[in-house]
């Protein structure tokens, strides 16, 4: 392909619409006409202002969706060799997670997911302790040593000062472990 | 009045009032630097405390630790980016960044010292309204809230990171958000979906947390590396740059305060909204916008000044007329009634003593908080220097923790996961976040005022004076917002244009 060819076809309405731009907006557009219909179902008292709201969403949702259709960006700026350090920090985070595989996102969440679960169940100090350990050991690369003295810092850190020391709960988990 | 600000000076210095001072001071280090354990948490939990002692050294506990958790609060939105308190949020936008970029010292000094000239203008302002305050706030009423929470949402622009349609649309999503409860005025559950733990609505600190936490704590269990994101040394010598920033700002500095003091005064508003209004205040002022968001100075100093200068205004409803600003002054409230003092007129008279010894509690304690800061900003920021992968399980305890300890309840944790997964989704789209937070604060602040403003004039209250003023001061924010956006859209053309003749 020539490259005219190749810019003309990058240039392309289709190409230049923002597609998560796109999704994003019309989902919350179903979203803010949901809580419309919702909330037409309510004494107008309690209504009023709901209704206000959702039906603003739906208005500049609507005209955000209009303008990313039919206004769209204008075609890429080629690319640069500016360092990222030099980069927006918006674009720096925005290119991190642009980044990810499909696997970092994996282990993202599996790591996350097994301690939230952890938490649901056993409470704060069963998921704190076994997350810390498997995290630090085979995450992180840490040794024993360091793992055991790191992670009984940090519990014992949270006991104290929440236990002992302001007596606040901590969630306890299905079987009430703290 | 001079005598009582002397007697007052001589009470908050007697032995007992500077231990417990200290005391307090100590505690709000580590209140504030702990997500989402706020002042308001604390405070209740320190009230038993105070049964017996006399009214300075009890609020010379209380209230000292109350200014400085917010003052440390902004410690962990500068080293970690998330909100040590709810009020710290704004810091995360500019104190984070900066970090990054390895100039945690000079964010820390400018943090420090912007909060320490705001306390004491917050403190110097509630000394200076004494002889008003009452007709004062007899002149502001539902209308003047409501116009004033309008007031804030005019900031969406300024806070909406290069797209005004994406920030609108998060600032109403953040308003809808707002609306789940049980509505104020006939007790129907609203957006509750079943769920009996919605009926309380959805607290800002699990949103906070999660919405600007969560995506930073994600992006440290990452980094391929695990070093820190874009390898700046840390570098602490910035300290008293950041210093000499607050000071060199300091017209900025002044201005933030008196935002903060100002919205501090108004009864619900609080400082969850006074510090978006003083960063986006900043931001339009600023000669560098653009800089904003990226790791601007300005940025750090109105943060910092805002949330410590909200204090001293907040107590001004409290002590004139029992009416609390939120929830931690309903708290302060409750022990000036166990001390057997009456706010209202008997505060302005025959205790003017210890309404005068408030001011200088909080003038006391920002100083030596100012000067623990100081000394502990090395050993907490080397913490930030170490493999970021070491700090993922703190982190994420912390992020756990402050979801939870607002009220207790797990389900702020799940709430809080939701958040994280918005911010990540916001992040990798650049979708702003800010706005959606703002809208959170300021919509029941809009529905409940807007309702009592209805209910008590109809729409007469559109021509009460401070409504008329607030209109106009939003008039011009608009037309200011619309000029700045017309130059930036017209300069960007010209460098296009520039460079098609250059290619």
């Amino acid at each position: 392909m020539s490259t005219e060819a190749v810019h003309t076809a990058n240039d392309s309405w289709w190409h230049r619409v923002n597609k998560s731009d796109l999704i994003i907006t019309v989902l919350l557009l179903v979203m803010f006409a949901a809580a419309f219909l919702t909330a037409a179902s309510w004494p107008a008292l309690a209504a009023h202002f709901p209704l206000g709201v959702s039906g603003a969403g739906v208005l500049a949702s609507a005209i955000f969706v209009v303008r990313v259709l039919f206004f769209p960006r204008k075609a890429d700026a080629p690319k640069t060799n500016i360092p990222d350090a030099a980069k927006p920090m918006a674009d720096q985070e925005y290119e991190f997670f642009r980044s990810l595989t499909l696997k970092d996102w994996a282990n993202a969440i599996g790591w996350l997911g097994g301690f939230f679960v952890f938490l649901a169940v056993f409470g704060i100090y069963v998921a704190m302790i076994v997350f810390t350990v498997a995290y630090l050991r085979f995450q992180a690369d840490k040794s024993w040593w360091f793992t055991a003295i790191y992670t009984a810092a940090l519990a014992g850190t949270i006991y104290i000062t929440f236990e002992v020391v302001l007596k606040l709960p901590l969630p306890g988990g299905l079987f009430g472990l703290a | 009045m001079l005598d009582a600000i002397w007697s007052a000076l001589g009470q908050a210095l007697s032995p007992m009032s500077l231990l417990m001072l200290l005391i307090g001071v100590l505690i709000g280090f580590v209140v504030g630097i702990l997500p989402g354990l706020g002042g308001a948490v604390t405070l209740a939990l320190l009230i038993p405390v105070t049964f017996g002692m006399d009214p300075v050294p009890a609020f010379s506990l209380l209230l000292g630790m109350y200014v400085v958790a917010s003052i440390a609060g902004d410690f962990t939105s500068i080293l970690f980016g998330i909100p040590g308190e709810p009020t710290s949020a704004a810091m995360v936008l500019d104190g984070y960044p900066l970090k990054k970029k390895g100039q945690a010292g000079r964010a820390l000094g400018a943090s420090l010292t912007s909060s320490g000239i705001g306390a004491i203008f917050g403190a110097l302002l509630l000394m200076a309204l004494i002889p008003v305050m009452r007709p004062l706030m007899m002149a502001i009423s539902a209308p003047e809230l409501f116009a004033a929470g309008v007031l804030g949402l005019t900031f969406i622009a300024a806070l909406s990171s290069g797209s005004i349609n994406k920030g609108v649309i998060m600032a109403i999503v953040g308003v809808l958000i707002s609306l789940v409860g049980i509505d104020p005025n006939l007790g129907i559950p609203r957006f509750t979906f079943g769920s009996l733990h919605l009926w309380e609505g959805i607290g800002i600190v699990p949103v906070v947390v999660g919405l600007l936490g969560g995506a930073e704590v994600l992006q440290t269990m990452l980094e391929k590396s695990g070093h820190s994101k874009n390898g700046a040394p840390l570098h602490l010598g910035g300290l008293a740059r950041g210093v000499k920033d607050s000071l060199r700002y300091w017209w900025l500095t002044l201005r933030t305060s008196a935002i903060g003091a100002g919205l501090g005064i108004l009864p619900g508003l609080g400082g969850s909204v006074s510090q978006f209004i003083a960063y986006g205040h900043a931001k339009q002022t600023s000669k560098h916008p653009e800089e904003f968001g990226e790791g601007s100075i300005e940025g750090v100093i109105a943060a910092g000044a805002t949330t410590t200068a909200k204090d001293g205004g907040s107590l001004v409803p409290t002590i004139a007329f029992g009416v609390p600003g939120g929830a931690a002054m309903a708290v302060l409230l409750g022990a000036f009634l166990i001390q057997g003092l009456n706010p209202g007129p008997e505060m302005l008279g025959e205790n003017l003593d210890v309404t005068l010894s408030l001011v200088w509690i909080i003038v006391l304690s920002t100083i030596v908080a100012v000067f623990i800061g100081f000394l502990l900003v090395r050993p907490l920021a080397k913490l930030t220097s170490v493999n970021g992968r070491i700090l993922v399980p703190f982190l994420v305890v912390m992020l756990t923790i402050g979801a939870f300890s607002a009220t207790g309840a797990i389900e702020n944790v799940w709430i809080m996961l939701v958040f994280l997964a918005i911010g990540v989704l916001a992040t990798r789209f650049k979708w702003p976040r800010v706005p959606l937070l703002l809208g959170l604060v300021l919509g029941e602040i809009l529905e409940r005022y807007f309702i009592v403003s209805y209910s008590l004039f109809e729409w007469g209250w559109l021509n009460r004076p401070g409504v008329i003023l607030i209109e106009l001061i939003i008039a011009v924010m608009i037309i200011f917002t619309g000029v700045r956006v017309a130059r930036k859209r017209y300069q960007a053309r010209l460098a296009r244009t520039m460079n098609g003749t250059l290619v």
